[in-house]
């Protein structure tokens, strides 16, 4: 067996660290969540330690029914004959939850190692495993292990080996007799084909009805009915359906081993139990997590985050420069006012050590080389290309606290517990705290949180998740964010705080306010799923993982500003820098006799002006605008480093606006600046989520309505704070202020109206109700 | 046009062009890794859900047209 492959698959319920185990042994950085359903389809590595040996990590699942999309993907691949062997990862701390699913794997027939995870937590708690007396009564060989403390795993791979060459075992642990009997007789009735390891698993399955199985097995027709006769007398003798009676039989076998090979130490309230009693409180929950977000964005955007991101912006990437430790600055600057209008002259390098901007060293370095100052090359590489990456790279520092910031709530537990807070919120509109998962996915990414939606079993409800969930602003969105809170602010970083917080909650506003519309239209209608989940144990989440979460994200940043963004800045740049003056097509800065303003004659003005009639209403009507609105699609990243380079920041000298100042000036108001960015920040995702949108949608129709209503609520949202802002700020009333109003009654009365009855109603009940009145 | 600019523009061409085929190739994201679906280093058309979608859009606008 040793130079063979073997295949090991890794199951357990959800959250019990399955994972984490498979990052361990393999080295991936799969994405582990402190809650359940982050694995939503299976994953395969080599095992570090020995190339011979894959591992596929399952999606965790609490049976092997098919009811759910990743039960049916789980059950498939076990039964798929290339497991050689299976560790059942089971939650130590949660023996009798987890042990439902390993009876089921174990009756497969298939060699199984149960691998007792989280045996630090189990320690700790006081509790002890007889794990000698708990293999003996599984059948299968059982480890003590914590993926987390990198405790027992070469002992577990040791066994794993040792078990994948055996041929698998008959489960050991028996139901009540009168079940065994029908189970015996069943199996009496099976194929010859069927191997004998394999026998008990499908004699359960076709006691149970299961439609798969049945398919597979293809009893005669007299052997079929002769089953149906033995679970039917079985039923009613038992008064009660097949399934339930062996799920009532499993859990009787769970409770027994459960009384021989667990001691529980006296039980106490645990830490957990004491911060949830609070944070999960059913009035300071939300208010808990409301200021726990406004704290995030706030340090975030508004404080360290901004301050490095001043320094990337203006200094590393801008034309500023730096001085060493700040050495020679104050000297520099007083030389500089001294100077007055003769401040270009003022040679900052004789002041101290001082460091030139990225911007300045590119353009001296070209300059010297040959290339001409200003000319097409050095306008390119400067304006569009450094000056468009440098905009977006100036927001690392920020993205990289947002998210040391969300990956540490997410580990320790705490967003767990906000999905628990947010099912009462989100089950007053007919959605389960389950569509709220793929959204704490989605502020990271609006592509695996689209795909995270497969877990929603009622269609409704996920095509309404799907809709609603890149509302929740993604780590693309945050340069969006941060640019217009430096506009809107300027230097008065302490006045205008809440302004990034404030575009966080909007989407959660566009969330909750757009599930309670379309709840109450019938595309939508339906019951409510019903939504369990374990809340894990708060815990300081590993470094590893958690350094690995963060490094995901901003190296997905970085890795997308090297590529799609540096593309999108050459396309825009060409754009930009060349159009038609005086009835001749070139390079316009080279033109002769061109204004200042040469971009207004680049095709990408022309292009631009074509759709900026859209955006009148909202305020932003300039080409500019509306090219930064929809290079956003491409990558939503795209929006400043367009910015960047349309606004020739880096070309930008001392007294010249910086980005903040050079974007403001894009827009007459306040309230279209604002408007342009709830607009941006609700519109339709970029291009990767809107192609996770149609494959998770399954339908073009469905993906155009729902691209179609968030660009709808967006431009209705954008309308609302522009029209508003002129009404109450400045005075101004005009048509579209009439529109507004009639659109914000109109949406009001749609947030407010009572839940009409078909809301609750599922679609086959309206139906069985119909047939019942007809009849 | 100096030499040193003809050299600029054909790094910057060769690298657009290889970002074009990245992009043709592996779609425009590169979070997949953040939700489990994939390793961030495989995705391709028939494993990325975001490419398979997009593949899916192309073909329903492009139907009927010939």
């Amino acid at each position: 067996m040793a130079d063979s492959q073997i295949h090991v698959a890794l199951a357990g319920n959800p959250n019990c660290g399955k994972t984490t185990l498979f990052n361990l042994i393999t080295g991936a950085n799969g994405y582990v969540g402190n809650w359940p359903g982050v694995t939503v389809e299976k994953k395969e590595a080599k095992l570090l330690s020995d190339k011979n040996v894959t591992i596929t990590d399952l999606p965790g699942i609490y049976s092997l029914s098919p009811y759910s999309p990743e039960e049916q993907c789980s059950r498939d691949y076990l039964m798929s004959g290339e497991p050689d062997v299976v560790v059942q990862v089971v939650d130590a701390t949660n023996l009798e939850r987890n042990l439902y699913l390993a009876l089921q794997v174990i009756e497969t027939g298939l060699p199984v190692v149960v691998a007792l995870n989280m045996a630090d937590l189990v320690e700790k708690n006081g509790d002890k495993i007889d794990t000698d007396k708990l293999s003996k009564k599984l059948g299968c060989p059982v480890m003590m292990i914590s993926a987390l403390k990198n405790k027992g795993i070469t002992e577990l791979f040791e066994q794993v080996k040792k078990s994948a060459a055996s041929k698998g075992q008959v489960p050991e642990h028996k139901f009540d007799s009168s079940i065994e009997d029908v189970l015996t007789h069943i199996e009496n009735n099976l194929p010859a084909s069927v191997p004998a390891n394999k026998r008990r698993y499908y004699a359960v399955k076709l006691f149970e009805r299961d439609a798969d199985a049945c398919k597979l097995i293809n009893l005669t027709k007299e052997k079929a009915a002769r089953v149906e006769e033995l679970v039917a007398q079985c039923e009613q003798d038992c008064d009660d359906d097949a399934e339930s009676i062996i799920t009532g039989e499993r859990y009787g076998v769970i409770a027994h081993i459960i009384d021989e090979c667990l001691t529980k130490a006296p039980t106490k309230m645990s830490t957990s139990e004491k911060i949830d009693r609070v944070v999960t409180n059913r009035i300071l929950g939300l208010p808990i997590f409301v200021v726990i977000m406004f704290c995030v964005y706030y340090i975030a955007v508004s404080t360290l985050g901004g301050t490095v991101t001043d320094f990337t912006n203006d200094q590393l990437f801008g034309t500023d420069g730096w001085y060493v430790l700040g050495q020679g600055r104050d000297a520099y600057d007083a030389a500089v006012e001294a100077a007055g209008d003769n401040a270009d002259s003022v040679d900052p390098a004789q002041y101290g050590p001082y460091v030139p901007g990225i911007t300045t060293v590119v353009h001296d370095a070209l300059v010297a080389g040959g290339t001409e100052d200003g000319g097409l090359v050095d306008s390119l590489v400067c304006d569009g290309i450094v000056g468009g990456l440098g905009a977006i790279f100036g927001f690392v520092p920020q993205m990289f606290l947002l998210f040391v910031m969300l990956s540490f709530l997410e580990d320790c537990g705490y967003m767990a517990r906000v999905a628990f807070i947010m099912d009462r919120v989100f089950r007053r509109f007919g959605l389960s705290g389950k569509s709220f998962i793929p959204m704490l996915v989605s502020s990271g990414c609006g592509v695996p949180g689209v795909m995270a939606t497969k877990t929603i079993e009622n269609e409704k409800d996920r095509r309404m998740t799907v809709m609603t969930t890149t509302f929740i602003p993604c780590g693309a969105k945050l340069p969006i964010i941060a640019l217009l809170m430096g506009s809107i602010i300027g230097d008065s970083s302490t006045t205008a705080a809440w302004i990034s917080p404030l575009f966080y909650f909007l989407g959660v506003f566009a969330v909750i306010a757009s599930g309670l519309m379309l709840k109450k239209t019938k595309l939508f209608a339906g019951r409510p799923t019903p939504f369990v989940m374990e809340l894990p144990a708060y815990h300081f989440p590993a470094i590893r993982s958690w350094a690995l979460h963060v490094w995901e994200r901003c190296w997905a940043f970085i890795k997308k500003a090297g590529t799609v963004i540096f593309a999108s800045t050459v396309v825009v740049w060409f754009l930009s820098n060349f159009g038609s003056y005086n009835g001749a097509f070139g390079f316009l800065p080279a033109m002769e006799g061109i204004p200042e303003e040469f971009m207004d004659y680049s095709v990408l003005a022309m292009l631009g002006n074509l759709v900026a009639w859209i955006f009148a209403p909202l305020g932003f009507s300039t080409w500019q605008a509306t090219a930064l609105t929809v290079s956003g699609l491409v990558a939503k990243e795209n929006v400043v480093a367009t910015a960047g380079s349309l606004l020739s920041v880096a070309d930008a000298g001392e007294t010249d606006p910086s980005l903040w100042t050079a974007f403001a000036g894009m827009f007459p108001t306040m309230g279209a600046c604002v408007a342009f960015g709830a607009f941006n920040l609700l519109c339709a995702p970029c291009f990767a989520a809107i192609g996770t949108i149609r494959n998770q949608m399954d339908s073009g129709k469905w993906t155009a309505i729902a691209i179609g209503y968030e660009c709808a609520f967006a431009w209705v949202i954008g309308l609302f704070i522009n029209q508003f802002y002129n009404l109450l700020v400045l005075g101004q009333f005009g048509i579209w202020t009439v529109v507004a109003i009639v659109l914000l009654v109109a949406m009001l009365f749609q947030i407010f109206r009572p839940m009409p009855k078909h809301a609750w109603t599922d679609e086959d009940e309206t139906n069985t109700a119909s047939a019942a009145v007809s009849a | 046009m100096a030499p040193i600019d003809i050299v600029v523009l054909a790094v910057i061409g060769i690298a657009f062009v290889a970002v074009c085929v990245r992009i043709y190739r592996k779609g425009t994201c590169a979070d997949c890794a953040q939700g489990g679906v994939c390793m961030g280093h495989c995705s391709n058309k028939k494993t990325c859900a975001a490419l398979k979608g997009v593949d899916k859009i192309a073909e329903d606008l492009g139907r009927g047209i010939k």
